[in-house]
């Protein structure tokens, strides 16, 4: 019981930065790149 | 009777879990892992009239003093123990944050390189090597993942703190205002969870080794049962070996990780928006790194897994401009994002090889001075990325001008490879007498 209840302790402020950094990236990934005008052929 | 800060009373007593003792690592890491997210603080010191520039400055004099500190303090480090360390490194780096709020409300700047430049990278330093230097005395069976839950918490660090200082600024009006007041929040609830740390950290008692668990009879050609001390460790030319091995893997990935978002708003035109979403990311794939990569080189050993970054990520570099010809958004991101699972677990393995090499008696003094190797990584990798961008915008397409900087990551990886391929075992005439370990 001790053991869960400090693993929490570090889990709980890993997880929500961990929820945050997944919202944050979500942009990215509805991110629609045009093709590059220079690419090369 | 020892004082309660002294390495004596933090010997564990008979029965006690080792499982209690990696939160009380992760807690402190996490803490000092704020540094990561310090470029939050830029933008709104604007108002100070300090350019993004001048902030900056703070944050690589905290990251030299990290080297610095944890190579000078390192074998103060193993003398004392982790508790005393762990709450000097609790009150240097909550001081620093405090110092940096008072630089706001006096507009000094001066004080904001002092408190968190010098004072708070000193406690950066102390914070990083104790608990992995801990860690791995209670994990002689799996010292790899042992330093890779710790240094997990270290990159999980700038995903809270950043977060964290942008909800509090928001909640305090913005502005320098909004980062005075925010610091100093977050200066009481860093000193509170590592305190907590503090408090909890336990070290094995003299003999004691997991139940069930006996050093392996047939020793491996890398891997000691003798240690060497940190003052014959440095002198050796494994040392410096790993020190190549690891400024190299850290000056390629942190090259990336610096200039993520200009990097890819220029070669696929994408939003401010999702730059930010490919920086988070990045983020995630450097802390799950950290684990796996370290966990992983238990199973395949220490050199055999730094091979690993040094050839993947190589390869995963050349093919980054392919990706652009492409115009493979997603293509790009699984290239980089893999490449930074190699970055966080170079540093994630990088003692567990130490360990392995020079033996448990002064590895955090060892691993202290090897952390150089990152600090002039910090300035490499960062500075060479940022000078041949800007000067290939000028002579070529936007979206082409990191090319060859890729090409160049390669070469460094290269370097790598070469020094990893030359550790061999460290001598015995290197290894302290049984009586002195």
């Amino acid at each position: 019981m001790k053991s869960l209840l400090t693993w929490l302790l570090v889990i709980v402020p890993l997880g929500w930065g961990i929820t945050k950094s997944v919202q944050k990236s979500l942009p990215l990934f509805r991110a629609d790149a045009p093709p590059p005008a220079a690419a090369p052929k | 009777m020892p004082h309660f800060l002294d390495r004596a009373a933090t010997v564990a007593p008979p029965g006690f879990s080792r499982w209690l003792v990696p939160p009380a690592a992760i807690a402190v890491h996490m803490c000092i892992g704020q540094v990561y997210a310090f470029s939050v603080f830029k933008k709104p010191l604007e108002g100070q009239g300090w350019t993004q520039a001048d902030v900056g400055v703070a944050y690589s004099i905290a990251l030299a003093l990290l080297g610095l500190s944890a190579a000078v303090f390192g074998k103060w480090v193993e003398r004392s123990g982790p508790r005393k360390t762990m709450l000097a490194s609790m009150v240097c780096f909550c001081s620093g944050l405090l110092l940096t709020s008072l630089a706001i409300r006096w507009h000094q700047l001066w004080l904001l390189y002092a408190g968190y430049g010098v004072i708070g990278g000193a406690g950066l330093g102390l914070g990083y090597i104790s608990p992995v230097s801990t860690l791995m005395k209670w994990f002689p069976d799996r010292p790899g993942m042992a330093t890779g839950m710790a240094i997990m918490g270290f990159g999980g660090g700038a995903l809270i703190g950043g977060p964290l200082a942008e909800e509090l600024m928001a909640h305090f009006g913005g502005g320098p205002g909004g980062a005075q007041n925010a610091l100093l929040v977050m200066a009481a609830i860093y000193a509170v969870f590592m305190c907590f740390g503090a408090l909890l950290i336990r070290v094995p008692a003299e003999g004691w080794k997991p139940r069930g668990w006996e050093p392996s009879a047939h020793v491996k050609p890398l891997i000691t049962n003798a240690n060497v001390s940190v003052d014959t460790a440095w002198k050796t030319p494994q040392f410096w070996c790993l020190w190549v091995v690891l400024c190299m893997n850290v000056s390629a990935g942190i090259g990336i990780l610096g200039q993520a978002s200009p990097m890819i708003q220029d070669m696929f035109k994408v939003t401010p928006a999702a730059a930010a979403g490919f920086v988070g990311l990045l983020s995630l794939c450097n802390l799950g790194g950290r684990f796996f990569w370290s966990s992983i080189s238990d199973l395949i050993g220490r050199k055999g897994v730094y091979c690993i970054y040094f050839i993947l990520g190589a390869a995963l570099y050349m093919s980054v401009p392919w990706t652009q010809g492409r115009g493979s958004v997603t293509l790009f991101v699984i290239v980089t994002g893999l490449i930074l699972t190699m970055y966080g677990g170079g540093f994630a393995t990088i003692p567990a090889y130490l360990r392995d090499l020079f033996g448990s008696y002064q590895v955090g003094a060892i691993h202290g001075r090897l952390i150089t190797a990152w600090s002039m990584a910090a300035i490499i990798g960062p500075q060479l990325v940022d000078r041949l961008s800007q000067a290939n915008k000028k002579s070529m397409p936007v979206e082409q001008a990191y090319n060859s900087i890729f090409y160049i990551m390669v070469g460094l990886l290269a370097l790598g490879l070469i020094a990893n391929l030359l550790v061999k075992p460290v001598d015995a005439r290197h290894h302290v007498q049984p009586a002195k370990s």
